[in-house]
């Protein structure tokens, strides 16, 4: 890297359903405004501008070019990034990249979604004509696919990823942004829920939620005036093949999670990352796969997903808490998510997290989640690179 | 550090390097095309790439997350992609900085445009806020109507009506007659690497100018003005005007030529028409992708500065959005003779 960089500011709206009272604009300036006022900072202070955020899930076409100006951006330095799901972790890696490169002191990035003017279900069938589009099924049966095979090979129970869902929406109950929270929430509460498509049940999967979150990226000089900065000290993207019949054993596998990991593990020199990490803001859409992430990533064993959750470990206050904030399962404005795990993670380092903050965190690691299988993973540090 | 074009490939009407049709094609074959003859310019291998930073706009090719129908035909399949949803040039601009930030020493970029499988004029007005500009059934076209009328209403103020006149005919001889240039389907790819090479990349800039056109005016170009700026501080330039030889603009209409040279400050009304057409100004009129034509302009670039016989500094400009609402602009250097 030519120079180390780090996240010194975050800012989010409140994660809901929908936000009638604000137009998407609004909805961006909302978050920025937090993150600046986060790193004390004015408009006039930012250098560049990094958006993300995807087309027709919040019913419009190249929005960026609407709310731009609402983030800041006249007369400056603009682009954005979309990746599908992983379009906020993208987002937030091109930031820092692009303030890494020198060229600018402050990026800002700023991912949002107003899913309750689009359509996200239509969005995500614009697929592949020939071979996708007559079987696309948006998240839920893609997911219940690779999800029953996962299932199958590794022994997983709903029980076991009931424990996900509760630890998820017990940890949003401590988070003033979160969208979906349920301090009372019970295991039998999840098994009793909907049947979506088998095994995934209504409350193992993520809401669909209007919001946004900014943060506030800086280098060089500027990052000096910050006491507790969040350093950003590796990231690796892994993209893969565009149709589902193309993956075997796609979460049993879970080959691009596994391979991006294993280059940012490297880059930083983790070797034990279940010891050595102190917190991770994981891309979870759905109960289920956290425990595949957990593999992937080299938390616990293959197939030793369920003791890992059973035992407690990945709760606030275990050895390696998981999405303290709640996650995606609690909050979920798609070209906002991975900025939000970005913005969470940053928060932990900052000691900024509140009700949630866990104790000693110096290490925190963030992934992105997209497409049928893409990934994101980025490693954040207090101790500057 | 600087940052040079290694490899650039093409598949687009009018300057195709195989025979086929790009609307024949799908899109991950109209790209796949260009991919390859990129690498094959570069003479490298797919495996000397460690990333790919690609350029679409979901549903002007009629597709979602636009990128997944390119995955594999950019070879990025288990490697780092990521998508700039804009101008090519602008997606360019980041694999720079990619290059810069040290993190990368070789990056793919790879534009596309499909706008027959798309609705542009309803994705145009789309894209307009949906409180005053979209309900009034603005679109790209009556932007760009809108700001012609106002560039002309310059040029009459400030030429004759001959000049004016003149000016009209001498674009249509180009091809460009005063009409719509129409868009095309295709796909542009350009390999970028760390490092001093034939033609370098000495300076880049971008901007968003207002997206409410009342809060623009029309005549002039803000937003390129302050790109260009950009790119020149970063190339050193003292006297751009003198020092840019030649500038490949991304034209829609006959009169953002005049608009974008002003704005870049390559020319001014006072030089008059005649200054528009001394060679300096390259443009390709017709069939340019939406969102691939900033890359194919810096591909025509590069072609340019390749066969030129000494050095020689070439500005490149792409823009997107209403009126150019978006501007982008590289500063490539050749040293000629390749």
């Amino acid at each position: 890297m030519a120079r180390p960089v780090a996240i010194v500011g975050t800012g989010q709206t409140r994660h809901c359903k929908a936000r009638p009272d604000v137009h998407q604009g609004e909805l961006v300036n909302e978050a920025v405004t937090a993150a600046l006022l986060d790193a004390d900072l004015g408009f006039e202070d930012i250098d560049a501008i990094v958006l993300t955020n995807m087309e027709l899930f919040e019913g419009r076409a190249l929005p960026e070019l609407w709310c731009g100006e609402f983030a800041g951006g006249l007369g400056k330095p603009v682009m954005k990034v979309a990746t599908g799901g992983t379009s906020g972790t993208s987002g937030a890696i091109a930031g820092l990249i692009q303030a890494a490169s020198g060229l600018f002191d402050t990026v800002l990035v700023v991912g949002w979604e107003k899913h309750s003017e689009g359509s996200t279900q239509t969005g995500m069938s614009l697929t592949d004509p020939a071979w996708d589009r007559h079987i696309a099924s948006g998240a839920i049966g893609n997911f219940a696919l690779s999800i029953s095979q996962y299932v199958a090979r590794h022994g997983v129970t709903p029980e076991q990823a009931a424990l996900v869902a509760v630890k998820a929406r017990r940890n949003a109950a401590l988070n003033p942004h979160a969208h979906v929270k349920d301090a009372g929430i019970t295991v039998e509460k999840v098994l009793a829920s909907p049947m979506l498509a088998e095994p995934v049940r209504l409350l193992d999967m993520c809401p669909q939620s209007d919001g946004a979150c900014a943060l506030v990226i800086a280098g060089g000089d500027m990052v000096r005036r910050y006491r507790h900065p969040a350093w950003f000290r590796a990231s690796a993207t892994r993209h893969d093949q565009p149709y589902i019949g193309d993956h075997d054993q796609r979460l049993i596998k879970m080959r691009t999670l596994r391979s991006a990991a294993q280059e940012v593990y490297r880059k930083v020199g983790v070797q034990n990352p279940f010891k050595e990490i102190d917190v991770a803001e994981l891309y979870e859409p759905v109960s289920y796969v956290e425990l595949a992430w957990y593999e992937a990533l080299g938390f616990c064993a293959q197939g030793q997903a369920g003791r890992l959750i059973e035992s407690g470990a990945t709760q606030i206050g275990g050895e390696l808490p998981v999405n303290p904030s709640g996650g995606v399962l609690c909050a979920n404005p798609v070209g906002a998510t991975g900025v939000i795990r970005v913005a969470e993670a940053a928060k932990q380092l900052h000691g900024k997290a509140g009700a949630y903050q866990v104790e000693g965190v110096r290490q925190a690691l963030v992934t992105g989640y997209g497409v049928y299988a893409w990934s994101d993973v980025l490693f954040l540090s207090a101790a500057q690179p | 550090m600087t940052v040079s074009i290694k490899g650039i490939g093409w598949q687009l009407p009018d300057m195709q390097p195989s025979p086929e049709k790009p609307a024949d094609r799908s899109i991950p074959a109209l790209v796949h095309q260009a991919v390859k003859a990129c690498v094959d310019d570069a003479r490298l291998a797919m495996s000397a790439i460690d990333a790919v930073v690609t350029a679409s706009v979901d549903l002007w090719d009629g597709k979602t997350a636009s990128n997944i129908a390119v995955t594999e035909a950019v070879g990025a399949t288990m490697r780092a992609e990521t998508r700039i949803a804009g101008d090519g040039l602008l997606a360019l601009i980041h694999g720079a900085m990619m290059l810069l930030s040290g993190h990368y020493r070789r990056v793919l970029v790879v534009a596309h445009g499909k706008c027959s499988e798309a609705d542009v004029d309803a994705l145009s007005n789309w894209s307009f806020d949906p409180v005053y500009q979209q309900t009034l059934h603005l679109t790209d076209t009556q932007a760009l109507a809108l700001q012609s009328q106002a560039v002309a209403a310059r040029a009459e103020a400030r030429w004759s009506a001959e000049h004016a006149a003149d000016f009209l005919r001498a674009m249509a001889a180009g091809g460009a007659e005063g009409k719509l240039a129409p868009q095309g389907d295709g796909a542009c790819a350009v390999i970028i690497e760390a490092g001093d090479g034939d033609v370098t990349l000495t300076g880049f800039g971008y901007d968003l100018d207002a997206h409410y056109l009342g809060d623009r005016c029309l005549s002039r170009c803000e937003g390129l003005q302050r790109a260009t700026r950009r790119a020149c501080r970063m190339a050193g330039l003292a006297k751009p005007q003198r020092e840019i030889a030649r500038h490949y603009w991304s034209l829609r209409t006959a009169w953002q030529l005049p608009l974008w040279a002003e704005a870049a400050g390559s020319w001014t009304f006072a030089e008059g028409p005649a200054a528009l057409q001394d060679g300096r100004h390259r443009l390709q009129w017709a069939g340019l992708p939406p969102f691939a034509a900033g890359l194919q302009r810096l591909i025509a670039a590069v072609k340019d500065l390749r066969e030129s016989p000494g050095s020689a500094l070439s500005l490149v400009q792409g823009c997107h959005g209403a009126a150019g609402q978006a501007q982008a602009v590289c500063l490539l250097h050749g040293r000629g003779g390749r």
